[in-house]
């Protein structure tokens, strides 16, 4: 996925200065009052979970009005959306001072808005009550977002090149009290280690009309985000940074930028770098399939024909010998006890000789399969009924303490958030402490043993989804996989996963090859990965409400040429981008909506991106899905020796 | 053995690769079959059948998210094709029935939703225009030829309430004023209420009529006031819109005068249709039965708020308390009335898996509740039911309606 430059609309402002008697006197009078300057010094220094200040009233309001009219007839937005966020965006303010005389006069408020905003006396205020250190004048970098109903900004930390502090000014309707039940309100994270902010939010801003949000950026700590818009109201806000000092300017530091800079790549850079993989739960790391398990799917690939084995004899070197029962056969044709087997999950147009060499010349030809009606009517009613059930009867966790076995969640919220069954026993981790104990004693999943320990009476539903797991586990369904994907399974991670809305996502992250498998041979530089969605409730299909599973293609390793043009600061700014260009349509290479009993198969290289995106706070239900990973390789050279 | 399969990416750059070469190498090949659509037919149909066909293709599009211009270009230019061909061949002019003309003129007038631009531009009204007269021309010619059939009637009155805002009302601004349109309104709305009816063979369009009427009434009702309902005062309860009274001399002043009679009209309409509809837990029946809940709750709606205004409202002592009170109790009759029958629709639109609809039954408690004696055992009955659907649906909908419970809770 293509990072923008952020840098790209910010320009030097070269703007006639207002006297500062006119900047003060459109300013609330108290910031110019000692005592008050000191008392928000003090609350933002001890504030948590980060130094971050408010001040309602900011500005004059017939000034801010004067904006938001402004806005209202003058500027269009346009919807974006992509992993991150959904938001009304309008170009950069940047560029204000660059615009003609004719553009100028159309936006005489928010030019005047964005002097005093950016005028020495307010950033030396600023300065004061966080602390920052000098900012600077010169690089101003604001833009206009709206929130209508269903945006939403996911956790990030706003460490992008040089920006010292983040503010936040609101507009909604200068009429009306926005209330905390209307979404929106900007959240903040406390952090469980430097980089792994903790699942929830620890405070929660509900703006108001004139009041701005600031707070100091601060690496691997000032995680936030802007909590969804749930009703059909805007949420007008002007969004912006200061800037360390650049040339020229009264506090630059030769060097400090660029120091800066190096020193912090952003949270997905980090992410990215793997420092904090540690940290990530859960792990997508599958665990290596027993050998004797392995040794039958080879064979049943290796074969050229099938071969009459009804007496389980083999012919090797002209010798007779006696192949060892095993739970699968080594034929290339699924033997009626193990169709037997398969027909108690799976629907039977899937299991019939045309059902299966209809999978497997789709999936040659087009790398993935999408099969409708995956599990067979009966479990696909049983199994519908209980999740509806679930759904409606029972009360779901929102808070990552609430979460009780066998349900987990994962973390962190900067990466994904959503429920997860993995077959381990319980983990809810509030301290590093929690995490480390975790890492010292590592269990292997075991589903059934899991389910032996719970209740009957109220996790049918997730004893069920365990029944599921073990069949997707078992033997003779990797069988059936090697059969329709020609690939032989070498590891295995199937996790059960309940994304609630109003909460959870995925961002967009690239698989990950098991390193141990590496030098396996035949061994395939791309991960097999299966979802089975199970998503009981309509309303997913235009994925207005979010929830749909994506799977595009990087294009920064086509944009490589390009970049290495760029100067060294540019790539780093570029790198640590939080924010992302939409989904340019070329670039998607899978997308299906939340659904019932839809089972995508997916052989995925490295550099194809995934994610689920965020579910709205208005979808009817939570997205349910299992999800399976396989490290696979090759058989194709064996049989040609 | 077969090769395997790349990875998803670089398969999706070899198909790149391959279609830019295809491109390349033969650009004036179409690609056949690239907009194909499955047509669901009758289970009796005759394949073979042109007409059979072309029913299929109407019904396709009426139950789809309408969202294909060009499968309604199809379906009019297919009518075209039989209609002249009907001139020469008796059997294809023995089939066009009073069913084909409806599917024509119904074609015809959908194609105006794609033809209506957002900015008013006069081009698009001459569109739209030449559109509806010609739906109606043809409705009308089918209805010379089959002067009983109940459907052309229905599609007649469906084209006369969809025209009405989209051509008419969409020129209009607050201020406009005089004689600005050829027709009457008020009398176009007579005609359309005078061709509707409640048509067995086909309940989901006598549905849509009357959900477009309603819409139509909402329109007229609330004119003026387009930006505010964009703004989104409908989540937030405590707001309510002024009324905006037209001039005498607008053009739809003579409709927003009948408004509350359209209503009743609407609301006997619905009930009606609801009696028709079969299947009881059909989507059908629930839409019916929630639309009549809510047209009662419209009815309810001007005694609720004099009765508030007669029994809580902080006004100095009325002089003339006497009358006051007698119209306080008429007032409060009235709105029990009102939202008793709101209630007994609500319950049958319930449907079990969609928590909203509960919810709604819930709201009409709390104003059943609101409307009964302060603090009287009725009262307290009506909240606790509320409180009660209110607490599973909030569970059920992961705490979609905690503010409305808080307010419940609050109240009480």
């Amino acid at each position: 996925m293509k990072r923008q430059n952020s840098n790209s609309g910010k320009n030097t402002l070269k703007q006639p200065l207002l006297e500062e008697d006119k900047v003060k006197s459109l300013f609330n009078a108290k910031l110019w009052d000692d005592d008050y300057r000191r008392g928000l010094k003090e609350e933002i220094a001890n504030s948590k979970p980060y130094n971050w200040g408010t001040i309602p009233e900011l500005v004059s309001d017939d000034l801010l009005r004067a904006v938001r009219k402004e806005i209202e007839t003058e500027i269009h937005f346009t919807k974006k959306e992509t992993d991150i966020y959904k938001v009304n965006q309008s170009g950069d303010l940047a560029n204000l001072a660059g615009l003609d005389w004719n553009d100028l006069s159309r936006l005489p408020n928010l030019y005047k808005l964005r002097q005093i905003l950016y005028s020495e006396i307010y950033r030396d205020f600023i300065a004061y009550v966080t602390d920052s250190g000098k900012l600077s004048g010169q690089k101003a970098d604001m833009s206009i977002n709206t929130y209508t109903k269903g945006c939403h900004l996911l956790t990030h930390d706003d460490v992008i090149g040089s920006r010292r502090i983040s503010f936040i000014l609101y507009l909604p309707d200068p009429d009306r009290t926005w209330k905390s039940h209307y979404g929106g309100g900007l959240r903040l994270f406390d952090s469980i280690v430097s980089n792994v902010p903790c699942s929830d939010s620890c405070a929660k801003l509900v703006p108001q009309f004139n009041q701005i949000a600031f707070f100091k950026v601060k690496p691997g700590f000032s995680f936030h985000d802007v909590e969804e818009v749930k009703v059909d109201k805007h949420r007008l806000s002007i969004q912006g940074w200061y800037h360390i000092p650049q040339v020229g300017e009264d506090g630059h530091i030769p060097g400090e930028e660029e120091k800066w800079v190096q020193t912090n790549t952003s949270t997905l850079a980090q992410l990215e770098s793997n420092v904090l993989q540690d940290y990530e739960f859960p792990k997508f790391e599958r665990d290596i399939l027993p050998y004797h398990q392995v040794k039958h799917f080879e064979k049943v690939l290796a074969q050229d024909k099938v071969e009459d084995m009804s007496n389980n004899f083999t012919v090797e070197n002209g010798i007779k010998e006696l192949t060892p029962i095993s739970a699968i056969s080594d034929e290339k044709i699924l033997n009626e006890q193990e169709l037997n087997y398969l027909r108690r999950y799976l629907s039977e147009q899937y299991l019939t000789e045309d059902g299966i060499a209809k999978l497997q010349s789709d999936f040659l030809e087009n790398s993935s399969l999408q099969i409708d009606d995956f599990l067979n009517e009966k479990k696909s009613t049983l199994l519908q009924k209980l999740i509806k059930q679930n759904e409606l009867e029972n009360d779901c966790p929102y808070k990552a303490k609430d979460v009780q076995t066998p349900w987990k969640t994962a973390i962190p919220p900067h990466k994904w958030r959503y429920l997860y069954i993995d077959g381990k026993s319980l983990e809810n981790f509030q301290t590093e402490t929690d995490i480390l104990e975790n890492l010292n004693r590592e269990e292997l999943p075991n589903f059934e043993l899991l389910k032996q320990t719970l209740d009957k009476s109220k996790n049918s539903t997730e004893i069920e989804l365990m029944d599921l797991v073990e069949f997707f586990k078992s033997t003779i369904y990797k069988k059936y996989l090697a059969l329709i994907t020609a690939l032989c399974p070498l590891s295995e991670q199937v996790l059960i996963r309940r994304f609630r809305p109003g909460k959870d996502f995925t961002l967009a992250t690239k698989c990950q090859l098991n390193k141990i498998l590496e030098n396996v041979d035949g061994f395939v530089d791309a991960v097999l990965e299966g979802t089975l969605c199970i998503t009981p409730f309509d309303g997913w299909e235009s994925g207005e409400v979010g929830g749909y599973e994506l799977y595009m293609a990087d294009n920064d390793e086509e944009d490589d040429e390009n970049v290495s043009k760029k100067s060294q600061l540019d790539k780093d700014v570029e790198d640590a981008s939080v924010y992302r260009t939409d989904d340019s349509g070329d670039s998607v290479l899978l997308n299906s909506s939340a659904s019932w009993n839809t089972f995508n198969l997916v052989l995925r290289d490295e550099s194809v991106l995934e994610f689920v995106k965020y579910i709205s706070w208005s979808a009817k239900s939570s997205r349910w899905d299992i999800k399976m990973q396989w490290d696979v390789k090759s058989t194709e050279q064996e049989s040609e020796n | 053995m077969a090769k395997r399969a790349l990875g998803l990416g670089q398969k999706s750059k070899e198909k790149k690769r391959k279609l830019e070469e295809k491109q390349a190498t033969d650009s004036r090949d179409a690609t056949p079959g690239a907009d194909q659509l499955s047509v669901e037919m009758d289970e009796n149909a005759d394949l073979d059948n042109e007409f059979s066909q072309l029913k299929g293709l109407w019904k396709t599009y009426f139950a789809s998210d309408r969202e294909s211009e060009m499968v309604l270009n199809g379906i009019v230019h297919e009518c075209d094709r039989l209609l002249r061909q009907s001139s020469e061949d008796a059997a294809v002019k023995a089939s066009l029935s009073g069913e084909f003309h409806s599917i024509y003129a119904l074609a015809l007038s959908e194609l105006t939703i794609f033809k209506a631009g957002e900015d008013g531009d006069s081009k698009d009204e001459k569109l739209v225009k030449g559109f509806f007269d010609n739906a109606l021309e043809r409705c009308e010619l089918g209805q010379s030829s089959f002067p009983d059939s109940a459907l052309l009637n229905l599609v007649k009155a469906k084209i006369i309430i969809q025209r009405i805002p989209l051509e008419y009302i969409s020129q209009l601004n607050v201020k406009s004023t005089g004689k600005r349109f050829d027709v009457d309104l008020d009398d176009q709305l007579e005609i359309a209420k005078k061709n509707f009816n409640i048509y067995d063979d086909d309940l989901q369009l006598s549905s849509e009529v009357l959900q477009m009427l309603d819409d139509l009434l909402d329109i007229v009702e609330n004119f003026g006031h387009e930006d505010d309902i964009d703004e989104g005062l409908d989540s937030d309860d405590e707001e309510e819109l002024e009324k905006i009274e037209l001039s005498p001399s607008h053009p739809l002043f003579k409709l927003q005068k009948s408004v509350p009679e359209n209503y009743k009209w609407l609301r006997e309409q619905m009930i009606q249709l609801l009696q028709h509809i079969k299947e009881k837990d059909s989507k059908l029946y629930h839409d019916t039965a929630r639309s009549i809940g809510h047209l009662y709750l419209k009815f309810a709606e001007e005694p609720s708020s004099e009765f508030m205004r007669l029994q809580y409202g902080d006004e100095e002592e009325d002089p003339k308390k006497q009358s006051a009170s007698k119209d306080c109790i008429n007032a409060q009759r009235n709105a029990l009335k009102y939202t008793k029958e709101a209630l007994k629709y609500l319950e049958k639109g319930k449907i079990s898996d969609e928590p909203e609809t509960w919810v709604e039954v819930a709201e009409a408690y709390i104003s059943l509740g609101n409307l009964y004696d302060y603090q009287s055992k009725d009262q307290e009955h009506a909240y606790s039911v509320a409180e009660t659907i209110l607490k599973k649906a909030n569970k059920a909908s992961h705490g979609k309606f905690q503010d409305i419970l808080d307010n419940l809770l609050d109240k009480e």
